[in-house]
Order: C-alpha cells, then sequence, then structure tokens
C-alpha cells in the first residue's frame, strides 16, 4: 500500500533524506523511528505530496506521489503535531468543508461524522463549538476526525501526541490499532519510543535522512533486549 | 459529475463565509473606514461645488472599493491560510488549484459586492448627488468584466505569500498601492509624470474607469447636476473589450503562475513555514 525506493530529499547541499526504501502493507502500523531531525517528516511530507522528492520514487495507495498528486490526496490522511484546523471554525464546519471534497454531503456526511465521532469518542456538542473554544486534546481529535473522514487506506500519523494530555494521547493510541484493524495502512512517526511498542507492527529507524533498520517490532526489541530505545541506540552504534 | 466539481468550489465560498462571519467585527470596523475615508475624498467635490468632479471621485472611490476588495480577498488568502496555520492541509485537499482559487474568487466577488454596496448607502449620508441620466446597468456590466482581469491579478500577487511568508502579504500591497496610483481613480491619467504614464495602460481600473465615467456621462458637456447624459454601452465597446481580453489572459496566466509558484514551494519546502 506505501512503497517507497530510494527516496531523496535534498535543500542545496543539505540531504534531509538519503535513499530511504520500505513498503508498508494493509493492516499493519508501521513506525518511522529516530530523534527530532532524521528525516521522518521530510519522509512523510514527500508520502503526502507536499514536498517534492528530489530523488527516488514512492506510491502511496498504488499512485505515484509526483504524477499522480491528486489521486494519492484522495486516497491519504495526515495528521501532523503542526497541523491546525480553522480556529473560528465550529467542528462540524470543519468536517463540512474537507467532507466535500471525498463527495461526502447530506446524509453520508452526517453518517460519516458520526462514524469518526464514535471512534475517536467526540461528543456530538462538542462538534457545535468554535475549535479555539475546544480543549489541545479535543482540537487535535478534531484533527484526526478530518483525516480520517473518507476512509483513507492510507493514514499518516506525524507526532500525533504532541501536546496531547494522558487521556487524549491514550484515545489516540487506541485509535490507531483500531484503524489498523480495518485493513488500512498506517505510518506512525514519533521519537517517543514507548509509543511505538505499543502501537506498531513493523519499526524503521531514521537518522541523519538514512534509514539504518528495518524489522518487527519483536526484532527490534530482541536487537535492544526488550527496549526499543535500547535497540535505536546500539543500531546507531553499529553504523557509526 | 457537474456536482463532483461544483461541491468543493461551494466549500470554499461557504468556508470563507464562515470565516469572514466570525470576524464580523473587523469587518464592520473596515467598512466604517471605508465610508468615513470615501466620504472624506467625496466631499472635496462638494466643497468645490463642482459636480463633475464630485461624481468622478465618487465613481473612484466606490469603483477602486469594489475591485480593491476583491483583489484583496484573493491576493490575500493565501496569508490568511498562513496566519490560521491550515495552509497545508488545503492543499493536501483532493481538489484542483482551479477549483480552489474559482471557489476563493467568488466568495471575493460576492463580498465585495456587498461591502461595496454598503458603502454607497453609508455615503448617501454625507453626500448626495442625483445620477439621472447615468447609464447604471452599463456601469454594472463593465464591473463585472473589469472583475475577471482583477481576479487574474489577485491570483497572481496570492502566489507572493506563497512564495515568501515573510514578505509575501506586504508586496500585495505594494502591488495594490502601485495600480492605485497609475489608473488614475481620482485623476486623469495625464497629471502622472510622463514616465509612469504608460503604466496606466497595463492597469484594467484605468479602462473600466474610462468607460464608467463615459456611461455616467461624468464629461459629457450637456450633462448638468440635474441630468447627465449617459453614454450607452456600444460606446464603451473598445474598453469593454481590452477588459474582456485582459481577463482572458489574467486569469489563465494567473493560475499557471500560482501552480508554478506551488511546485516551487514543494520543491523548497516554503509550504510548510508559518509567517
Amino acid at each position: 500500500m506505501i512503497e517507497a525506493k530510494g527516496l531523496g530529499k535534498s535543500y542545496r547541499r543539505f540531504q534531509a533524506v538519503r535513499g530511504v526504501s520500505f513498503e508498508v502493507r494493509p493492516g499493519e502500523v508501521y513506525g518511522l523511528l529516530g530523534p527530532n531531525g532524521a528525516g521522518k517528516t521530510t519522509t512523510l511530507r514527500m508520502l503526502a505530496t507536499l514536498l517534492r522528492p528530489t530523488a527516488g520514487r514512492a506510491r502511496v495507495a498504488g499512485f505515484d506521489v509526483v504524477r499522480q498528486s491528486l489521486e494519492v490526496r484522495r486516497n491519504l490522511g495526515i495528521v501532523n503535531g503542526g497541523m491546525k484546523v480553522y480556529d473560528k471554525l465550529t467542528g462540524y464546519e470543519v468536517l463540512d468543508f474537507f467532507g466535500s471534497f471525498y463527495d461526502l454531503w447530506g446524509a453520508k456526511l452526517k453518517e460519516r461524522i458520526a462514524w469518526a465521532a464514535e471512534l475517536l469518542r467526540i461528543e456530538r456538542a462538542v462538534l457545535s463549538k468554535q475549535v479555539k473554544d475546544m480543549s489541545s486534546g479535543m482540537q487535535q481529535k478534531i484533527v484526526i476526525a478530518r483525516a480520517i473522514l473518507h476512509q483513507p487506506q492510507v493514514l499518516l500519523l506525524d507526532e500525533a501526541t504532541a501536546g496531547l494530555d494522558v487521556f487524549a494521547r491514550r484515545a489516540l493510541l487506541d485509535f490507531v490499532r483500531q484503524y489498523a484493524g480495518l485493513g488500512k495502512t498506517l505510518v506512525y512517526s514519533t521519537h517517543v519510543m514507548s509509543e511505538a511498542e505499543e502501537v506498531c507492527d513493523r519499526v524503521g529507524f531514521m537518522n541523519k535522512g538514512l534509514l539504518v533498520y528495518e524489522g518487527s517490532l519483536q526484532e527490534a526489541l530482541a536487537l535492544g533486549s526488550g527496549n526499543l530505545e535500547r535497540a535505536f541506540i546500539r543500531r546507531l552504534e553499529e553504523v557509526a | 459529475m457537474l456536482e463532483r466539481y461544483l461541491r468543493p468550489m461551494w466549500a470554499f465560498v461557504f468556508r470563507d463565509w464562515h470565516l469572514t462571519r466570525r470576524y464580523m467585527s473587523w469587518v464592520a470596523v473596515f467598512v466604517f473606514y471605508a465610508i468615513v475615508n470615501s466620504a472624506t475624498i467625496a466631499l472635496i467635490g462638494k466643497a468645490q461645488d463642482d459636480f463633475r468632479l464630485t461624481l468622478t471621485l465618487l465613481l473612484g472611490v466606490l469603483l477602486w472599493s469594489f475591485l480593491s476588495a476583491m483583489y484583496n480577498e484573493i491576493a490575500n488568502s493565501i496569508s490568511y491560510e498562513r496566519w490560521e496555520g491550515t495552509l497545508e492541509y488545503t492543499f493536501m485537499a483532493p481538489a484542483s488549484r482551479f477549483i480552489h482559487l474559482a471557489g476563493v474568487s467568488l466568495f471575493a466577488v460576492m463580498y465585495s459586492v456587498v461591502r461595496t454596496i454598503v458603502i454607497l448607502v453609508g455615503l448617501v449620508l454625507f453626500i448626495q448627488v442625483p445620477v439621472n441620466g447615468a447609464n447604471l446597468l452599463g456601469v454594472l456590466v463593465v464591473l463585472l468584466v473589469g472583475s475577471l482581469a482583477f481576479m487574474g491579478l489577485g491570483l497572481m500577487a496570492a502566489i507572493l505569500p506563497v512564495m515568501s511568508p515573510e514578505n509575501g502579504a506586504q508586496a500585495t500591497n505594494i502591488f495594490q498601492g502601485v495600480l492605485l496610483l497609475v489608473s488614475g481613480i481620482y485623476y486623469p491619467v495625464s497629471v502622472l509624470p510622463s514616465w509612469v504614464q504608460p503604466l496606466a495602460y497595463l492597469s484594467p481600473a484605468t479602462y473600466a474607469l474610462e468607460a464608467c465615467r463615459k456611461l455616467m456621462g461624468i464629461n459629457h458637456p450637456d450633462s448638468t447636476p440635474d441630468r447627465l447624459v449617459g453614454a450607452p454601452l456600444s460606446s464603451v465597446l473598445p474598453e469593454l473589450g481590452i477588459l474582456l481580453l485582459m481577463g482572458l489572459v489574467l486569469i489563465p496566466l494567473g493560475l499557471w503562475v500560482f501552480h508554478a509558484a506551488e511546485v516551487w514551494a514543494k520543491r523548497t519546502g516554503r509550504l510548510k513555514r508559518t509567517g
């Protein structure tokens, strides 16, 4: 469902991502892990058609991210810690606006909003509030609802728990497993290893723009004697 | 099938409507300022007891109010998204850039029409000039045709905030200021320095004003303060033709330039930054 081959991104002399290759299958949660500045966000932004790769190629839901960007966007949802929704719109207006791009309106839209609200545990009354009047956790839920409203085959979550309190974080992690259970493809990018231990099936370690390790969660845990953080550090020491 | 294109376009119109009504206090403040500013300019003509000057100034403030509001709405649509932090997600929406910008432009036209009507009503409180005999329907036609060219200019100016998050919004204002200066909104183009005058011919506002002045009969020798001698629409066909041609060139050009700027922003990572 996601195929990246030799994907790279350079800004003049600086190489943000260097020849990254990986595949993610339907029903799988792939953890893209690494410290800040490792190239995770750049990789995801290339998959999301927000950045043009300077090397390699990638396909999302069977579509090329450069040549078929509109089709990629139809089949993709993205949640990024830095992306916001319109502060002055109500939750319902936000979802109504974005639903229009996916042939969702009328009864179909209402049905889909009810589905997303139930999945994310959003109370109906909250949807009538302006986003600026919601808690940060609830705002993030609206961001996620917007990303999954069209039930995309592929969902990219980039530092999605940033700024969330313990309850909202728990709800998000539960949602990730639930959504993968529907046969969807997820990439979960984070620098918080404990989150990845909880939700990922396979993991890739990124550092300085390179994918330095890839394997199942169990293999990665074994590498770190049961600890993903230790596995990451050990792998970096090996390739140094 | 058509609904698939119209729905996303209307989505942008409704989004902008909801955002505008939530910022209604700001809208009210700016419209109040526009009314006072327009009245201040138009009263200069009344002080001179010159109906031709008064009408020239009135027409200038209203036409500029309409065209500049439309230009601003389109040109600043990207800046607004940057301030809200929503630009990336809007660009992620699976709608073609044509549908996106058509929706933004449609709202801009509707908003500008309503805003100009409110300003006109406000102006009546300060100044009343009979317009008997003026070809007001013709003026409306010129405004509609002139809108196309201004939409194209707005689309081209909208790329500035895409290219430079820090300085793009300011640059759109400079561009707007140049248009105001060279188009002869409140004065004949002939009073401009000779090196500036050629620029007037590049501005659609110059032709729109020229046509509207004829249709209103402002400079007709037989016009009096009680009865204007407005020209028929057929007499401004050359201006209408130029405006239409400008619209037909500037809108596709604006879309193309916007597309090129978007590709460039995705290549250089400029979409991410907020400002």
